[in-house]
């Protein structure tokens, strides 16, 4: 009896927990759906405004149509501004790790205590305005060097790319151990340069191409350095974008759409690389199961 | 046919700390050396020199005759398993063995034929195509084993190659890793915080303390007579206590709780003077406590602990707070049940007494 009277109890005990957990339950719904909508909202009545006909006094388009993309991609300035915004963004993936790789393989196999300071030093960029760091890079590079306003943006496209870049292929180099890989290289005979191109250069590959593909990410949405460094002799497809918008809200969603499409390749790819990374290899030697 | 190695007034030091404090070793061809100690004692650092991993500040390091001392260690024809394997991860198995060959420009039908060889040694010519992170812990081991053998170098340098591994897979890969140094006849340096696994593998021990060395020997005289405190703590357990040398008569004995227990007389006069007086616990017998046998250690049983075929009795022992550890076969541990008084026997010869 005293058993029964026990269980009764508990199941009493459950029934007035459940309303609770479910008031839970679907709060955190709600406030899931709501974030949801919050994010989506903006870039779904952007989708809907590009390929509107005609939108101005009901809730949803009157009409569809994809001319406003057919204009975007028919405009003289459209394949100029995407192909700079290409190649600035080409440039600076290839000057980068150029740039990064060396030193940060430097800092794990010799002097790991200089890591905080390059680190450091990566991030100086982004601390700065942006009006700041244009005139910067104009008084440092354009009288002295005489360098062109295009190769000025990619230098200062490498310069905001320094964390993804060192961030990237640090996460690559501790995940394979560098230093005792190259020290287990060097007693089966290898020098430096075998080192370098059996082991260290496919060991962060992954993490370069991350770095590459945010780059990419970067150049995409880049507008106010590359108005202030460029400015109207070099236009890049964010600022074809940006004046677009005061001549047809329509065209500059399309442009808008357009844009992000490029982001979510990026991004997939991304996704794709980093995968892979996950998957494939696993870190440098390590027992990842003892049977 | 494995190299000679002699190591000469080796010295290393990171900042003020020496890591290596004159260290010296001579090794023979085909012999295998451990270097055993405490976590700090300088092994690894030791190895690493040997290596070329890390350049000595003083001494020298002579393999088959030829000072490598300063000599990269790409030159050094040496071969070395590390202790978390450091298999390259985008190299198959096959291609991690054959890492050596390759960078020596070998020819292909060579480099086939010697990771075939090698990869049969270690028993593992089906995983030739899988990634390090497809092998188990002991199957990375034994790939790391061949990588460094594929070059037949006379030395092979191994850092803590099991620690990693369950005890089942150590126990097997310590035989094996035995069974091919005989085979191969290599000269093995093998560096291991575990003195079992520096009992069971080697030819010689040398017991390494705060970046020196304390003691050198074949397992059994470490065991046996362990020339140091520091070795005497270090090798197998003993029941140690700091006393005095006292006389009785012409004979030296030392104080041990209430009783006074004879000791071997060393030919040095250590009257008065406090020394550390050690004993192994199955060197002592002992017995129930009668008329006869209570002028020595007397005491009781406090606990009794089945380690299979050996059973170990701690005892408390009259005048000393703490107990005494005694080994005896199990079969004669049966007949002592806890809190009995019994009288423990050590004889003279195996107490050793260290200034």
């Amino acid at each position: 009896m005293a058993i029964v009277m026990a269980a009764e109890e508990t199941a009493v005990q459950q029934m007035r927990r459940k309303p609770r957990a479910q008031v839970g339950s679907i709060l955190l719904r709600v406030a899931l759906i709501a974030a949801v909508l919050y994010l989506a909202l903006p870039l779904l009545a952007t989708l809907a405004f590009s390929l509107a006909t005609v939108w101005s006094r009901t809730v949803l388009p009157e009409g569809y149509t994809l001319e406003w993309y057919v204009a975007a991609v028919m405009d003289d300035r459209f394949w100029p501004t995407t192909l700079r915004t290409l190649q600035a963004t080409l440039g600076a993936a290839i000057i980068s790790p150029l740039l990064v790789a060396p030193a940060l393989l430097a800092v794990h196999l010799r002097a790991p205590k200089w890591k905080p300071w390059l680190e450091f030093l990566s991030i100086v960029p982004w601390a700065l305005p942006g009006v700041v760091l244009a005139l910067a890079m104009i008084r440092a590079y354009i009288s002295p060097f005489n360098v062109s306003r295009p190769g000025l943006l990619i230098l200062t496209y490498v310069l905001l790319s320094l964390p993804f870049m060192f961030r990237s292929i640090d996460a690559s180099l501790s995940a394979i151990d560098a230093r005792t890989l190259s020290e287990a290289a060097q007693m089966l005979g290898a020098g430096w340069f075998d080192i370098g191109r059996r082991i260290l250069l496919p060991g962060i590959m992954p993490g370069l191409m991350s770095g590459v593909l945010l780059i990419a990410a970067l150049g995409a949405g880049e507008f106010a350095l590359a108005s202030l460094m460029a400015g109207s002799g070099w236009k890049t497809f964010p600022i074809y974008q940006a004046q677009a918008q005061g001549v047809d809200g329509r065209i500059a969603s399309a442009l808008a759409i357009i844009g992000l499409l490029y982001v979510l390749v990026v991004s997939l790819l991304l996704l794709f690389v980093a995968g892979r990374n996950r998957s494939g290899t696993g870190a440098a030697g390590m027992p990842l199961v003892n049977k | 046919m494995g190299a000679s190695l002699q190591v000469r007034d080796l010295y290393k030091s990171f900042g003020e700390a020496a890591a290596v404090n004159d260290v010296s070793l001579d090794v023979s061809p085909g012999q295998f050396v451990s270097l055993l100690g405490p976590s700090g004692c300088g092994k690894t650092t030791t190895l690493r020199l040997i290596a070329g991993l890390e350049r000595a500040d003083e001494g020298e390091i002579i393999i088959d005759g030829r000072e490598v001392t300063h000599i990269p260690p790409q030159r050094r024809k040496i071969g070395m398993v590390f202790q978390q394997y450091a298999l390259f991860p985008n190299l198959t198995t096959f291609e991690n063995v054959a890492f050596a060959l390759r960078v020596d420009r070998e020819p292909k039908e060579r480099v086939a034929s010697r990771v075939q060889e090698l990869l049969e040694l270690v028993h593992l010519e089906k995983a030739a195509q899988r990634y390090p992170y497809q092998l188990s812990g002991g199957m990375q081991q034994r790939v790391a084993l061949a990588r460094a053998l594929a070059m037949e170098p006379p030395l092979l340098l191994l850092d803590e190659p099991l620690s990693a591994l369950d005890a089942a897979i150590r126990d097997e890969l310590r035989t094996e890793l035995r069974r091919l140094q005989r085979h191969l006849d290599l000269t093995v340096i093998y560096v291991t915080h575990d003195q079992a696994e520096a009992m069971a593998l080697s030819d010689e021990v040398v017991v390494m303390e705060k970046g020196t060395v304390s003691q050198v020997g074949t397992p059994r005289e470490l065991y046996d007579r362990p020339a140091t405190r520091f070795a005497a703590g270090f090798i197998g357990s003993s029941n140690r206590r700091v006393t005095r040398v006292e006389m009785a008569g012409n004979r030296p004995m030392i104080r041990w709780g209430n009783a006074l227990l004879p000791i071997s007389p060393n030919g040095r006069d250590e009257r008065g003077e406090a020394v550390l007086a050690a004993w192994r616990p199955e060197s002592a017998t002992v017995s129930e406590l009668t008329g006869a046998n209570g002028s020595g250690l007397v005491g009781s049983v406090e606990l009794i602990t089945f380690l299979g075929p050996i059973t170990r009795l701690d005892i408390l022992v009259d005048g000393d707070p703490e107990p005494v550890l005694v080994d005896l076969a199990s079969n004669t541990a049966q007949s002592f049940a806890m809190g009995q008084r019994v009288a423990v026997t050590v004889p003279p010869e195996a107490i050793r007494i260290y200034s």
